[in-house]
């Protein structure tokens, strides 16, 4: 293995006036950063119904979500979405991603060219556009606000999964269609156990944008079951309580809980078939 | 070179494009079109103008801002040893999580405490909720991350391999920084820049939210008069907002032509 000079990972290579400008910028950038984040956990446990006074520590505004229907249904809907939407966006860039070391340089071309167009073209237009498509061709809010929502996640997981795609090796994939195997079986075997990685950091980033997407939920529903972003869109100017704070800290962990179940079969069902593989390979 | 092409089963590859297609291109070209066939409201040309100049003003600005201290918390990054390169991810995506709309209402919440502290302290209270620059500092702190996580990809071109060359030859590491750091950075700080830039143009939620009506973006006009039933009008600013992104985006896919065909050797 080549030896690297430990100095190179190390801030005391770039020179002192330009180390204690970059401290110095960093630090106000992680602040800038982190202080609403910190602010809202502080908000939701010691907040009153005041804006700016705080009281002593308690979960009242935790409680008064979790009694409130409206809340629940919000919460539950937007988790939904955010499975459905990110599941559908990392199964198309997965399957655009293997069909590109097969299929024609123009696709994959307009392809990217499609992606990058979505990423810079306004969402509030796109938003219009989707609630005007809707009421002319009567597609119920939830399919559109799901496709749209979609849509916005593509390049996303585009990115995120181009920047793992170094690791596919060409060789394996062109061995397992050359021993006979069909492309879905390549797909499966061969592709996805190499790309995994990057596509489970696709599917964690996606599903917290989708988490996060407000303007489709704001111009497309008009009645509820609504998600969280639009229930908090209409508390943006009359409610001063930190119930928002508590919904997004209970959406934040209800989140986790999924990600920590999700890993914990994932994990077993890995052990299983290793322990499968080396009793099989024992007899 | 691509594999065996010609025995790859037409459609798989065809998901992702056509979804683009029926999910992009035919709801914003109906849209597009059918915007034309009514009659202009008289108000877009008059309100148009104005909302775009305040739009891309405060954009502009954030993203700047935005750029700059992402760029240094990039290369900040850059030179940490890995594990600490790890934590410090892990850090800057805390902001994902939390969601955009709630770090809103946290922002709101820390200006009203502030006037608070500053009744308590100075004796007379400084309006800090809903004035203008509020709208810069919340936008700013939305883009830090995302201007982070642009710059730090740009910068895996940075070779340790070069530095090393550069130090062994004896480079001072204030030139080295300028002649060889930099440009990398600064190249990818640019995409970062039109790419937020683009971003920043269609926001809503900050200049309403913040801003309480005295910073009116075209995209909070006309999500507020699509909300209150006036979709024409709505409509017609969403078309206008297209203009800027249009402008942006060829900049951007120009900048990235010139870029690729340097890397070719053209």
């Amino acid at each position: 293995m080549r030896h690297r000079s430990p100095e190179i990972n190390d801030l005391r290579f770039v020179g002192s006036s330009i180390r204690y400008i970059l401290i110095g910028l960093s630090g106000i950038a992680l602040v800038w950063v982190l202080v609403p984040c910190l602010y809202l956990c502080v908000w939701a446990i010691w907040g009153t119904g005041q804006r700016d006074h705080l009281g002593p520590p308690s979960f009242q505004w935790f409680d008064v979500l979790i009694k409130d229907s409206g809340w629940r249904s919000a919460i539950g809907v937007s988790l939904g979405y955010a499975i459905l939407c990110a599941t559908t966006t990392c199964c198309l860039i997965a399957f655009f991603a293997y069909s590109n070391h097969f299929a024609k340089r123009w696709l994959e071309f307009l392809g990217g060219c499609l992606l990058l167009a979505v990423l810079l073209t306004p969402s509030v237009s796109l938003a219009l556009a989707y609630k005007y498509v809707s009421g002319c061709w009567q597609i119920p809010p939830d399919l559109t606000y799901a496709v749209g929502n979609t849509l916005l996640l593509l390049p996303v997981a585009y990115a995120i999964f181009e920047a793992g795609q170094s690791q596919v090796s060409r060789e394996r994939l062109q061995a397992g269609i050359v021993l006979g195997a069909t492309h879905f079986r390549n797909f499966l075997y061969v592709f996805l156990p190499q790309v995994w990685r990057p596509l489970l950091t696709a599917y964690v980033l996606c599903f917290l944008t989708s988490l996060d997407e407000s303007v489709f939920a704001v111009t497309l529903f008009d009645t509820p079951p609504f998600p969280v972003t639009k229930l908090l869109w209409d508390l943006s100017t009359t409610d001063i309580s930190p119930l928002p704070a508590a919904a997004v800290l209970t959406l934040a962990a209800l989140s986790g809980l999924l990600f920590w179940v999700a890993a914990y079969v994932f994990h077993t069902i890995r052990t299983q078939i290793k322990k499968r593989r080396k009793h099989a390979t024992l007899f | 070179m691509k594999l065996r092409a010609k025995h790859f089963r037409r459609g798989f590859e065809l998901a992702l494009p056509s979804f683009l297609i029926v999910g992009f291109l035919l709801p914003l070209g109906t849209w597009f079109t059918s915007s034309f066939t009514l009659q202009f409201d008289p108000l877009v040309p008059v309100l148009a103008p104005q909302q775009l100049w305040i739009t891309i003003k405060y954009s502009a600005a954030s993203t700047a801002i935005a750029v700059v201290l992402g760029t240094a918390l990039a290369l900040y990054h850059r030179f940490l040893p890995p594990q600490k390169k790890v934590w410090f991810t892990y850090i800057v995506t805390v902001p994902l999580i939390v969601g955009f709309i709630a770090r809103n209402f946290a922002w709101l919440a820390i200006f009203s405490f502030l006037e608070k502290l500053s009744a308590t302290f100075l004796g007379h209270k400084i309006q800090v909720a809903y004035q203008p620059y509020t709208v810069i500092v919340v936008m700013t702190s939305a883009f830090i991350p995302l201007a982070f996580f642009v710059v730090s990809n740009g910068l895996r071109p940075l070779r340790n391999e070069q530095l090393e060359a550069a130090q062994l030859m004896g480079v001072p590491p204030d030139k080295l920084f300028r002649a060889i750091v930099l440009p990398i950075a600064l190249r990818s700080a640019t995409l970062a820049f039109l790419l937020i830039l683009a971003i920043a143009i269609a926001y809503f939620v900050t200049p309403r939210m913040i801003g309480g009506g005295n910073v009116n973006f075209i995209g909070s006009t006309a999500i507020k008069f699509q909300n209150a039933g006036f979709p024409v009008f709505a409509n017609q600013l969403g078309i206008t907002l297209l203009a800027p992104a249009l402008i942006v985006s060829v900049m951007l896919a120009v900048l990235i032509y010139r870029w690729r065909g340097r890397q070719l050797g053209f």
